[in-house]
């Protein structure tokens, strides 16, 4: 939600931060005070990762050239000052049922993607799977990592709270 | 005076228990879903000033040792013939029982999970307090699905989801691992989930637009038992406590959805449900 309230020249601050996502790896968007002074070019790399307005719902928009991204979304918990990763099966998919790509997911520049909403769960992170042991990982302070399919590029989004089991709606 | 477990202080207390939704269509498949089962527990830890409670550790266990999985597919008409799929015997599962521990937590350790930021397991310190109380949480959702619609080899048709089955029974233990690594598992209960409903597809389209889905009330339930003083001794799942498992129940059912047994019929053909 917070995403969709900043000004366009917010979001050109923003986006510039996602240029060296690997270098800003634990700088988000929301609490950036880094100031650059224009859009990347288009022939850089720039993935966003955005927060919606539910805990645990994002965006991927390819701000810069045609990319292909990996499949899996990391996430990551904030605690005493570190991202850490957390195992779960959460992907990009858009849609419950789709088939996973052979390999990775094309996003040509310009284009959004809007996965199924994380519902904090380890095992059936989105869609029901097949699980036995399952923890809800909540609450806590995390974030979500897109990759670029050959892992070189690193796209972290802004952290967000996810809130108790009984209050995850 | 050596550290100990102060006897009969270990306490568990349910704070939610599951319940089982309704099977509903989940892009091209059934699933199986339900509410968690919660609880905590709390072990003392006895011993002198100076003594170190480093290397004591306090958690759950969970083993699976009952899995019933299997579904029916027919097609549109007799002669589109039938499939019977069934996951939870051999080849497809080999053993009923196995380690309960969540991705990323190695069944070796026999914990559910070792990952502290999950607080299924709380660890002592050289610093200690005595008594030391050491309280943890268990959080558990199990899952499935099943897919919608199957091709008949025999007949080149799709053959619908007709019929399914699930039940997971587990045991879950409130247990103590030493410095030395010995475990001792002092309160338990045992806890299942079961699904069982009929399906009729409201067209014979693939993926159909939809199904009435009849679900069969006894074999629809989720329970607690009560608790258990002491180590289980159920000879069901009992060698699981007493080894270091190298797979996770979680592990085990994805193969068995991997490599489930399937038997196809060209015609309706009733299967028994108890045979592989």
């Amino acid at each position: 939600m917070a995403e969709f309230r900043r000004t366009q020249g917010m979001k050109a601050r923003c986006v510039a931060v996602w240029v060296v996502p690997v270098l800003l790896g634990a700088v988000s968007c929301a609490s950036s005070p880094v100031e650059h002074a224009s859009a990347p070019p288009p022939e850089e790399v720039s993935v966003v990762v955005r927060n919606l307005s539910l805990p645990g719902a994002f965006e991927v928009e390819n701000l810069g050239p045609d990319i292909e991204l990996a499949w899996a979304v990391t996430v990551q918990r904030h605690s005493k000052s570190e991202w850490s990763d957390e195992v779960t099966d959460l992907t990009l998919i858009e849609k419950c049922g789709q088939t996973p790509p052979a390999h990775c997911v094309p996003l040509a520049h310009g284009a959004r993607l809007r996965p199924v909403r994380w519902n904090g769960l380890t095992c059936g992170s989105q869609c029901a799977a097949t699980c036995r042991a399952n923890v809800y990982l909540g609450p806590g302070e995390f974030r979500f990592v897109v990759s670029s399919c050959d892992g070189k590029h690193k796209f972290p989004g802004p952290a967000f709270e996810m809130p108790p089991h009984d209050q995850w709606k | 005076m050596a550290v100990s477990i102060k006897p009969d202080s270990a306490q568990i207390k349910i704070t939610a228990r599951p319940h089982v939704n309704t099977p509903a269509i989940s892009g091209t498949s059934m699933s199986y879903t339900g509410t968690p089962i919660q609880a905590t527990g709390e072990v003392t830890l006895l011993g002198a000033p100076g003594d170190s409670a480093s290397g004591w550790t306090v958690g759950f266990v969970q083993v699976q040792w009952i899995e019933t999985n299997w579904c029916y597919y027919r097609g549109q008409t007799a002669n589109d013939g039938s499939i019977f799929i069934q996951r939870a015997r051999p080849p497809a599962r080999p053993n009923q029982a196995c380690c309960d521990c969540v991705n990323g937590s190695p069944p070796g350790k026999l914990f559910y999970s070792t990952i502290p930021a999950h607080g299924e397991i709380a660890t002592g310190t050289g610093g200690a307090i005595f008594p030391l109380k050491l309280t943890v949480s268990h959080f558990d959702q199990p899952a499935d699905t099943v897919n919608l619609v199957e091709t008949n080899s025999l007949k080149g048709k799709p053959n619908f989801l007709a019929e399914s089955q699930m039940e997971f029974h587990f045991c879950t233990i409130l247990s103590v691992r030493d410095p030395a690594g010995k475990f001792h598992h002092l309160l338990s209960f045992y806890w299942n989930v079961h699904w069982q409903a009929t399906f009729h597809p409201t067209s014979f389209t693939n993926p159909p637009a939809g199904f009435n889905i009849q679900v069969v009330p006894a074999g629809s339930s989720a329970n607690v038992g009560h608790l258990i003083k002491g180590t289980p001794t159920d000879r069901r799942f009992v060698g699981i406590l007493n080894s270091t498992p190298t797979q996770s129940c979680n592990q085990v059912a994805a193969a068995e959805v991997t490599g489930p047994n399937r038997h196809e019929a060209p015609i309706w053909q009733n299967f028994d449900v108890r045979r592989a």
